[in-house]
């Protein structure tokens, strides 16, 4: 392994991968985050957004290889992917782990070349575990860098290289050359086209394709850098202020990112979760709060809440959303989400459709929330560092770091809220939640989401609990297929 | 009144105290950035002052020096940002803040608005 470059490590990674060798943990996770992501694409398919994507992509017609998802309808595999990753991020309400959103990509990209090539389940599962494995460790080596979060939407590139690869069974020369070309042209996400407008969606959905179509181009013999993540003149030099490349396959088969997943179990960036955990508690002990007799509500966040509510602020306005006919910023703003869920008492693709999010309501309310940036809740991000055993970032930086020093079962990744609620009368209502629900810690299982979206876009309740049943056994199918039909609605 | 001058030194005081009493490594979380956060604080039309927030040293001084980190904004939104009725980064989307060479600046910029919005204000 010693020669390899980093592109040649994995591609043995990929080829070499046995179903056998993934701990059952990782691929109950998994299991978990199919769930998740499929829950996320019918509520995303319901979006303005999202229809127009689908709409346009139907009407480009194309071979019939692989299902848009939810409607069924038959498409090329490039272009199912281009839609479900694209749709399935319209409402911020899919999977991340460390460090990136893999599950969007991971999962759609598997199911779509499964479905055409007619794949097992188990060989799904393990492109779709290779995938957030390869995302991750990609993500964590550009970590100290000018891209963030969803916007390092070139990891999709190699997860969709990667899944692919795998399902097409290339050789690691091949897979080689497939990382090489997709990372060729590795695209970032520019903020001001991610917070507000529809444009958002393609955050996954061009990578994810752009992936897939490198491990076609270097199936038929195309060739791409074999060093292009550690040339001086490659990925990491280009996209990272300090590259951590040896991240980029750090312990690969030894210690699984799989690990760290957190799901979402409401739409909306991560900062949101504690926060609407907080509100929920509230209203569980007391249904009956009326809105209109709130005077303030104050949000007490991390740090990093906030500068994600601060990037939102200029376009989560009333007046910006009529002009952008957009409600992708308001999935980033704490002040909507906390009006919309005390008005609505719920927080679900509902409180985000064209109508919803025109409300004056909505928005009066959400004037009354204050947002303080509590150090508590901020040192509970950083406290999990000591208590993972993660060494000086000096020793990190230097190299002298492997995942495998880390136990990322125990790696919490979530981020905590302290919510008060003052009302006219002088009552106060308080909540905290150190650690959000579907985040490591707190796992709830993806059943109530994926049956609460498919039951919103009308899936039959037969096809809904069949796919419960074989998401479970997903390892036993022989062919995905017979998972596709329980998922699509034709 | 309060100038921008007294609130970075509050800042910088604030800061100093937190790597000397913190249980929580914040002096490895800053050696993210290895060499520290230098910035020069630029204000529209005024003075400017250098800004180090590093684990070896943390201070403040007027003028400028060579560092790549140069963010301006005007004083009454400087202040604002230091009494922590926003963050330095609120302004950025808006105009409010220059910054040059985004692309390169931005992850310190963020690091170092974070920290102002927690410590400088801190009683």
């Amino acid at each position: 392994m010693k020669n390899l470059t980093f592109a040649e490590k994995i591609a043995r990674f990929v080829v070499n991968l046995n179903y056998d060798d993934i701990p059952q943990r990782v691929i109950k996770k998994a299991k978990e985050q199919i769930l998740g992501v499929l829950g996320a694409i019918y509520a995303g398919s319901q979006t303005l957004p999202g229809k127009i994507i689908i709409k346009t992509i139907k009407e480009w017609g194309d071979r019939e290889e692989a299902s848009l998802i939810p409607s069924g309808v038959k498409t090329s595999v490039r272009s199912a992917v281009l839609a479900n990753c694209s749709v399935g991020v319209a409402l911020d309400y899919v999977d991340y782990l460390l460090s990136g959103h893999t599950g969007i990509s991971a999962v759609p990209v598997s199911l779509a070349i499964g479905e055409k090539l007619e794949s097992s389940g188990k060989e799904v599962l393990v492109a779709q575990i290779i995938a957030n494995e390869i995302e991750g460790r990609l993500g964590t080596s550009v970590f100290i860098g000018p891209q963030n979060g969803q916007c390092w939407s070139y990891i999709h590139l190699i997860g969709g290289a990667v899944a692919a690869g795998r399902l097409l069974n290339l050789n690691e020369h091949q897979i080689t050359n497939a990382i090489g070309i997709a990372l060729s042209q590795s695209i970032f996400t520019i903020l001001r086209g991610f917070m507000g407008p529809h444009s958002k969606l393609f955050t996954t959905g061009i990578p994810s394709q752009l992936g897939v179509q490198a491990a076609y181009f270097a199936m038929n013999g195309l060739t791409g850098a074999a060093d292009i993540i550690e040339s001086p003149i490659g990925f990491c030099s280009l996209m990272a202020d300090i590259p951590l490349k040896f991240m980029v396959t750090s312990a690969l088969g030894d210690a699984w990112v799989t690990d760290t997943i957190c799901y979402k179990l409401y739409p909306g960036c991560a900062y949101i979760d504690g926060m609407a955990d907080c509100i929920l508690k509230i209203l569980e002990k007391n249904p009956s709060l009326n809105p209109n007799e709130i005077e303030e509500i104050i949000v007490y966040s991390s740090i990093l809440t906030s500068v994600m509510n601060d990037l939102a602020i200029p376009y989560a306005d009333l007046d910006h959303i009529k002009k952008e006919q957009s409600h992708v910023a308001l999935n980033f703003s704490i002040p909507y989400n906390a009006a919309v869920l005390l008005i609505d008492k719920e927080l679900t693709p509902k409180q985000f459709t064209e109508e919803r999010i025109l409300d004056p309501q909505v928005h009066e309310l959400a004037k009354k929330v204050k947002i303080v940036n509590d150090i508590s809740t901020s040192m509970d991000i950083l406290e999990a560092l000591p208590s993972i055993q993660i060494p000086n970032p000096k020793d990190i930086i230097a190299g002298k770091f492997s995942l495998k020093d880390v136990n990322l079962e125990k790696v919490k990744v979530g981020f905590g809220a302290k919510v008060k609620i003052k009302m006219r009368d002088g009552t106060v209502y308080r909540a905290s939640q150190k650690t959000p629900k579907g985040t490591p810690g707190n796992y709830i299982p993806l059943e109530r989401k994926y049956r609460q979206e498919a039951t919103a876009i009308n899936l039959p309740q037969d096809k809904i609990q069949n796919a419960l049943t074989t998401v479970e056994s997903l390892e036993k199918l022989q062919n995905i297929r017979e998972f596709i039909y329980n998922i699509i609605l034709s | 009144m309060q100038s921008l001058y007294d609130f970075l030194q509050q800042f910088v005081r604030n800061i100093n105290n937190i790597f000397k009493k913190s249980k929580i490594k914040l002096p490895n979380i800053i050696e993210l950035y290895p060499f520290g956060i230098r910035t020069n604080i630029r204000v529209h039309n005024g003075d400017t002052y250098y800004l180090v927030v590093s684990p070896e040293k943390c201070f403040v001084k007027k003028g400028a020096s060579a560092v790549d980190l140069n963010i301006e904004a005007s004083e009454s939104f400087w202040i604002g940002a230091m009494k922590g009725e926003y963050s330095i980064v609120s302004g950025v989307p808006t105009g409010k803040v220059k910054i040059r060479g985004l692309r390169s600046s931005f992850l310190p910029l963020i690091l170092l608005s974070s920290l102002i919005a927690l410590f400088s204000n801190l009683k």
